[in-house]
């Protein structure tokens, strides 16, 4: 290899006729002038002079090409490679040209693409184009991941990309964003995996119930040894929000995420009707109430001075009319319309349950997965999070004062969809927590790692707070040009993004102060919906058949004159009602796909298994 | 008007009529011309081969190619550097590379060659070395034999030795047909046509014309005419005698593209890898040579114009 025309301070092109350049490969350049400088490939093109694509000359005929090849000409060997590189410092002066450039050893760019071992860090993947510098890894380093790769498992053929949790102090926050099928999801799941591993207290939202870890991936060297990390709660069965530790705002942001924004006036009907310590029935009972009086307002003083009512009655009836003397100025719609948010919640379930199993997980260094729909999540989301915040707050600033205070742990938040939390253009109600955690949260060690598809539609403030970014394939323009615009993408890598295969990814970090090019590693886990939705329909079906031969396996074979006996046995074994008509129609489709034997006898149609020796 | 004198037109006009009666191309029949030259010579029908036929009669054996290239570096007056570069590429991948130089700006040794230029010198040396150390199955000289025993006949002779021990061919590609010995059978006395311009267009794509053996007996050389491609104007093609000419002239059709110059893509291949380009002189001449010498012998005041 060697470098070839005109050089910069910052670019050089090199020339090699057996090496096929990588994208993003690191070489060395023996200028001793220059102390030897380190450069990356940026650009690679081949080139074969013999074929030339030159409009002006003719094509070189194929048949005496094939012709030469078959008495031993290698055309290939005159094809040469060629490929831009860029400095990783800028030289003093222009390298020189003709220079001999070389793969490097890994100890020469071990501070380029290593920070930390991988036991103190998230071994997130490889780093891409750099299989040269395999032999020289140090053992410590080697053999730490699997790669999927075309559908096949390969063991590491390179440096393994380490993201060093330490420097979050310093560089908080992390960015995953990608398309569908980018392989996002996927690195959000290696992530968490390796949170787990360094035990880490985490809580990840999960609106799509993918985060499941109990499934092992085959053919990995060793299984996932640390499922008891994991702690899955559901909202309403597992956890929830106590209603009397809300506050009046709580409330109102609480209402208005559940069911779209509250007016002016709906907001005062909370601040006049909520009282401190109340249960979501006290709260609940005193709307239910004001809305009988406003709709029974003139009955009611009827009713009382009329003397028919009960003592029971009546008490109840004065107390509508307090109520009324009180509130009667509410418009009997906005009441309603906190009543049916009210009542939406409280139907979730979402009250019956608090938040102390995430609080005790958290302590135990577990990695709680909150799971629900998306909009109970974010009105979880909104609480927990601000409730989680608000305690480590305090107590790192007990502690700063010298003020006694029990432990809290640091924590990290995790999302998937982040821009449904926290979106750019309007109000959601997670938006206000997240932002004040992008900002302050690394004074208190708390982080967001936050994913998602669409980076344009992520709240701007947050967005330029994600030190390290983890960019998958990405093909709208808008979100290109953001990514471009927020990370230190290179024009050249921005074009690339829409065609990374998926499960590779540029990291932008501040740790490196530049990209790496990366191949996410294989999951120890498995999501459950790997199975293709279409492929499930075929299973299932599979699977009823296979268990209808099963149940009358003993009764072939079975002729259309005795279905009834048969329909009366599935009914019994199967739990399912069956009738002639419906063992019939079955047994003929066995037939079709030639899972069962049919045969026209002079009496009857007889089924039977068929023969296996066939 | 243009102001021509008159003399000069009139000069003009006679020439005119003299290259009329010395070239008479109307004269040339291609129907006769061909039954003229059949007393002379032989046409062939070159068979197309497969890929497969030649790589069959290669039995394994190598094609090597050889090219020579020259550029010169002009200083003041007659002060210069000509640069000679010649190679030897195996299909198999073996390269044998020579080169030389020839300037006037030091003193001749005494026993300077002047007979031969130092072109079919480097040439005639490689093929030498090529078919002792490769032992060729075929070995395709750029340009033709009978040019290079002109150049050097002691040395051709020795690879006509060389030849007869050894079991390959040797074959020599030339874009230009510079005997007229043909022709002056063929054509009528007074004119002067050369066999490039009898044959010109005379022959159909696959054809070639095989000199008597007469012609070139006392260099021990056959010659043939060859047209492998579209393009009229046929190649030369020579080698010793004793070789069985149209399998030769048949396997070196199925190397050369249909659509080129009629060259054998192998030699154009050596030659594009052997060319002395102007950069690569240059380039040579101002790595190698200091700045104060290659200014004060080698920088013509023509080099500096700005337009």
């Amino acid at each position: 290899m060697q470098i070839v025309g005109v050089t910069t301070q910052q670019e050089i092109y090199i020339v090699s006729r057996k090496h096929k350049f990588r994208m993003n490969e690191i070489l060395v350049v023996e200028d001793a002038a220059l102390r030897f400088p380190k450069v990356e490939v940026v650009e690679t093109m081949s080139y074969n002079r013999l074929i030339p694509m030159g409009l002006d000359k003719s094509l070189v005929d194929a048949e005496v090409l094939q012709t030469l090849q078959q008495i031993g000409y290698d055309i290939d060997a005159d094809a040469i490679c060629l490929a831009k590189a860029r400095l990783y410092e800028e030289a003093e002066h222009p390298v020189q040209t003709g220079c001999i450039v070389r793969f490097p050893e890994f100890s020469e760019v071990r501070d380029l693409l290593v920070k930390v071992t991988p036991a103190e860090g998230m071994v997130v993947g490889e780093i891409r184009s750099t299989e040269t510098l395999s032999p020289t890894l140090p053992a410590e380093l080697a053999d730490q991941v699997q790669v999927l790769e075309r559908g096949n498992l390969r063991s590491q053929d390179g440096v393994p990309f380490i993201f060093d949790v330490y420097s979050m102090q310093q560089y908080p926050h992390i960015g995953v964003f990608g398309g569908s099928g980018s392989g996002k999801s996927f690195g959000l799941r290696v992530m968490l995996e390796e949170l787990l591993k360094l035990r880490i207290p985490s809580v990840i939202f999960d609106p799509h119930f993918e985060m499941d870890f109990e499934q092992d991936v085959e053919g990995m060297k060793y299984n996932f040894p640390l499922r008891q990390q994991v702690y899955p709660v559901q909202i309403g069965q597992e956890v929830g929000i106590s209603f009397p530790d809300l506050s009046v705002r709580d409330v109102v942001d609480l209402l208005s995420a559940a069911g779209g924004h509250l007016t002016e006036s709906m907001v005062n009907v909370v601040q006049m009707l909520h009282k401190r310590k109340d249960t979501s029935t006290s709260f609940g009972d005193r709307l239910n109430n004001l809305v009988q009086a406003l709709e029974e307002k003139r009955e009611l003083e009827k009713q009382i001075n009329s003397g028919s009512l009960t003592e029971l009655e009546l008490m109840r009836a004065k107390d509508l009319l307090k109520l009324l003397q009180e509130h009667g100025s509410l418009p009997l719609s906005s009441v309603k319309g906190v009543q049916w948010r009210l009542a939406r919640l409280v139907h979730a379930g979402l009250f019956q349950h608090d938040i102390s199993p995430v609080v005790r997980a958290l302590k135990e260094r577990k990695l709680i997965v909150v799971q629900g729909s998306i909009w109970i999540l974010q009105i979880f989301a909104t609480y927990l999070i601000g409730a989680l915040y608000r305690w480590r707050r305090d107590y790192r600033d007990a502690q700063m004062n010298g003020r006694p205070a029990a432990f809290f742990p640091p924590f990290v938040v995790i999302t998937d969809e982040a821009h449904n939390f926290a979106p750019k253009a309007f109000e959601a109600p997670t938006k206000s927590v997240l932002k004040e955690i992008a900002q302050e949260g690394r004074k208190y060690g708390v982080f967001l790692i936050l994913a998602t598809q669409r980076p344009a539609l992520l709240d701007e403030t947050i967005t330029a707070q994600l030190n390290t970014k983890f960019v998958f394939r990405t093909v709208r323009g808008t979100d290109i040009a953001l990514l471009r615009e927020e990370t230190d993408l290179t024009p050249e890598e921005g074009k690339r993004l829409p065609y990374l295969a998926s499960g590779d990814a540029f990291v932008s970090s501040a740790v490196f102060g530049r990209t790496i090019y990366i191949r996410v590693r294989a999951a120890y886990t498995s999501s459950p919906h790997m199975l293709n939705p279409f492929a499930e329909l075929d299973a299932q079906e599979a699977a009823i058949e296979e268990k209808f031969i099963n149940t009358v396996q003993d009764l072939f074979p079975i002729l259309d004159t005795n279905l009834l006996s048969v329909a009366n046995h599935l009914s019994q074994q199967a739990g399912t009602e069956w009738d002639v008509e419906q063992v019939k129609e079955f047994l003929n489709k066995l037939a079709g796909k030639g899972l069962v034997e049919r045969t026209q006898t002079a009496f009857a149609v007889k089924y039977e298994q068929p023969c296996v020796k066939c | 008007m243009l102001s021509v004198s008159t003399e000069l037109k009139e000069s003009l006009q006679r020439l005119n009529n003299t290259l009329h009666n010395l070239y008479p191309f109307e004269q040339l029949s291609k129907l006769e011309l061909r039954e003229r030259l059949q007393e002379y010579g032989q046409f062939l029908t070159l068979s197309k081969l497969s890929t497969t036929d030649v790589a069959c009669w290669f039995e394994g054996g190598q094609l090597v190619g050889i090219d020579g290239s020259t550029n010169s570096i002009q200083g003041k007056g007659v002060r210069r550097i000509q640069l000679f570069q010649a190679l030897a590429k195996s299909t198999t991948g073996q390269e044998e590379w020579l080169a030389d130089l020839e300037t006037s700006l030091v003193p001749r040794a005494e026993d300077f060659r002047t007979s031969v230029s130092l072109m079919p010198l480097l040439e005639l040396t490689l093929a030498r070395r090529v078919l002792e150390l490769w032992s060729p199955k075929l070995l395709l000289m750029d340009g033709s034999l009978l040019y290079f025993f002109q150049e050097d006949e002691p040395q051709c002779e020795e690879l006509r030795e060389l030849f007869l021990a050894a079991d390959g061919s040797i074959v020599g590609v030339g874009e230009e047909m510079a005997t007229d010995a043909l022709a002056r059978k063929v054509c009528p006395e007074g004119t002067m046509f050369t066999d490039a311009d009898l044959l010109c267009g005379l022959l159909d794509e696959g054809e070639a014309f095989l000199w008597g053996e007469d012609f070139y007996k006392s260099y021990g050389l056959w010659r043939a005419a060859a047209r492998f491609t579209s393009s009229p104007e046929p190649v030369v093609v020579d080698g010793f005698l004793g070789e069985e000419v149209p399998e030769l002239l048949s396997i070196i059709y199925a190397l050369t593209p249909k659509d080129g110059r009629g060259i054998p893509l192998w030699l154009d291949i050596v030659d594009q890898k052997v060319r002395i380009t102007n950069v690569v002189a240059e380039g040579l001449i101002d790595s190698l040579i200091d700045v104060g010498l290659r200014r004060r012998l080698l920088m013509t005041k023509r080099s500096e114009r700005i337009i």
